[in-house]
């Protein structure tokens, strides 16, 4: 059974929706509205549905499933807020020791600190892992997971992740800002995903002209497609 | 003059005073090794390989200033405090009093690290510069006049040039001497090191080289002990045997006989 994507054009595409068990990646640059896609696969389907935001709050998300009419029923992991308070806090007070020194107290304290260093990818392996079969998780964005702990390390989690959403019939849905990183990481982002989208955004005359690209679809090579879409407030349409 | 030079010639017992102010560490039979003690000011390389009794000792150096009145910092890199308290010889003269009053201090230098947020495997020449400083700081701010590092070898694995090292060993014992701290820097040797520390600039910069050694004898095991420097005393070169005891550390003169 096909996991629908919420928009019908596109489930038509990819023949009724995501292929149960894969991963998918919405590539787009800043401003293409990965975000806006993210969500609206987000609040569809029977699944149990999860959203880990690096970069909004938990409000912003709510509010603005909200402005599209969709469903507000899934639950939403805060990540960017959780890193501020562990790394973020924690660099503030790093710069005010290198710049005012430090005192006994300073050093006692710390060493009665109990904490244990937070890992972000392992905190989002191991929330996915506890989850009930079938999920739909989705990662808005990667970006956040490469740029603190490298290429290297995500892939190796993605790995892990596709073969438990695989087993487990569910969907995870990663967005990634194109032209962040070379080419070499996106490939190899790209070689692990079974599903691919594309956005693209260009200046036509006064206009913005937005393709939606699919520009891969494991298994299935002839549902590779362009079309083009626009987001408003009814949402996003989408037009072949 | 010609009294002097007769003490001179024969071994005593007494304690000579020669040079400059020195820093009594109040172990039975060092001082008397070092002509009065150890210079004050000087940074001092310790140096030996493990179960040597390089900690015993600069324990035991900093429990007996704190018992005559000055203050002691002890930073350690290998140890946490509890397991270092827990693990130290039961002298008679330590009482909890000494830290609960500040006249001891026990700094975890990780805790240093991570408040600084350093680089575990690299530190840069701005890390080294803060460490230097924060050490100084917290010398300034416990009032120490006794301080120990345990161990420069550890510290020295964080810091991945020569010129580096070379920095933090110039600036620590720069830095402490200006703050009138005497200092015990351990540093930690292999069998296989044929130097008297693991990167051959410790001991170049240092003040002085105390050299804690093992010595089989009779199918024994003796803890020995050797000044090879120290600037602003005149010393006995001679070895020592070591005996640990919860009276403090004992040192004897090595007798060359195979008795």
């Amino acid at each position: 059974m096909p996991l629908t994507t919420g928009i019908k054009e596109l489930d038509g595409v990819l023949g009724g929706g995501f292929v149960e068990g894969t991963v998918c990646a919405i590539v787009g640059p800043p401003g293409s509205g990965s975000g806006v896609f993210a969500r609206r696969f987000a609040t569809v389907g029977d699944e149990e549905s999860y959203y880990f935001t690096t970069n909004e709050g938990t409000d912003d998300v709510y509010s603005s499933l909200k402005r599209f009419g969709w469903s507000t029923d899934t639950t939403v992991v805060d990540i960017g807020d959780k890193y501020h308070d562990t790394v973020l806090m924690r660099r503030l007070e790093i710069t005010k020791y290198r710049q005012e020194g430090l005192k006994v107290k300073d050093v006692h304290e710390y060493a009665e600190m109990t904490d244990r260093p937070f890992n972000f990818l392992t905190y989002l392996t191991h929330e996915i892992f506890g989850m009930k079969p079938p999920f739909r998780v989705i990662v808005d964005s990667l970006d956040f997971f490469i740029d603190t702990y490298g290429v290297e390390e995500v892939l190796s989690s993605l790995r892990t992740l596709r073969a438990y959403t695989n087993k487990n019939k569910s969907l995870m849905i990663v967005t990634l800002t194109k032209g962040v990183f070379d080419a070499k990481v996106q490939n190899s982002i790209d070689a692990l995903m079974d599903t691919l989208i594309e956005l693209e955004r260009e200046r036509v005359g006064k206009k913005f002209e937005s393709n939606l690209i699919v520009s891969k679809v494991k298994n299935f090579p002839e549902r590779s497609r362009i079309m083009q879409y626009s987001v408003g407030d009814n949402g996003i349409v989408l037009m072949d | 003059m010609s009294s002097a030079k007769e003490e001179h010639k024969r071994p005593s017992t007494r304690i000579l005073s020669i040079g400059r102010e020195k820093c009594i560490t109040g172990i039975e039979g060092l001082d008397s090794v070092l002509g009065g003690g150890i210079p004050r000011n000087n940074t001092v390389l310790l140096t030996g390989n493990c179960g040597t009794g390089k900690t015993s000792l600069s324990l035991e150096f900093l429990l007996h200033g704190a018992i005559e009145g000055e203050n002691g910092l002890y930073l350690s890199v290998t140890e946490p405090f509890e397991k270092l308290i827990a693990n130290m010889i039961p002298y008679d003269f330590f009482t909890k009093e000494l830290i609960k009053t500040g006249k001891l201090t026990f700094i975890d230098m990780s805790a240093i690290y991570e408040r600084f947020g350093f680089n575990r495997d690299r530190m840069s020449i701005e890390d080294v510069d803060l460490l230097v400083s924060a050490i100084g700081d917290l010398t300034r701010e416990t009032k120490a006049r006794r301080l120990v590092i345990d161990s420069i070898t550890s510290v020295a694995y964080q810091v991945d040039s020569q010129e580096k090292l070379r920095n933090l060993l110039i600036g620590l014992s720069k830095a402490l001497s200006g703050l009138g701290a005497t200092s015990l820097i351990i540093s930690e040797l292999t069998a296989a090191d044929a130097s008297y520390s693991k990167y051959g600039v410790e001991e170049a910069i240092a003040d002085g080289v105390i050299l804690m050694g093992n010595l089989e004898r009779n199918g024994d095991m003796l803890r020995t002990l050797q000044v090879i420097k120290m600037r602003g005393t005149s010393h006995s070169r001679a070895k020592y045997v070591l005996d640990l005891t919860t009276a403090g550390i004992l040192l004897v003169p090595l007798l060359k006989g195979g008795s």
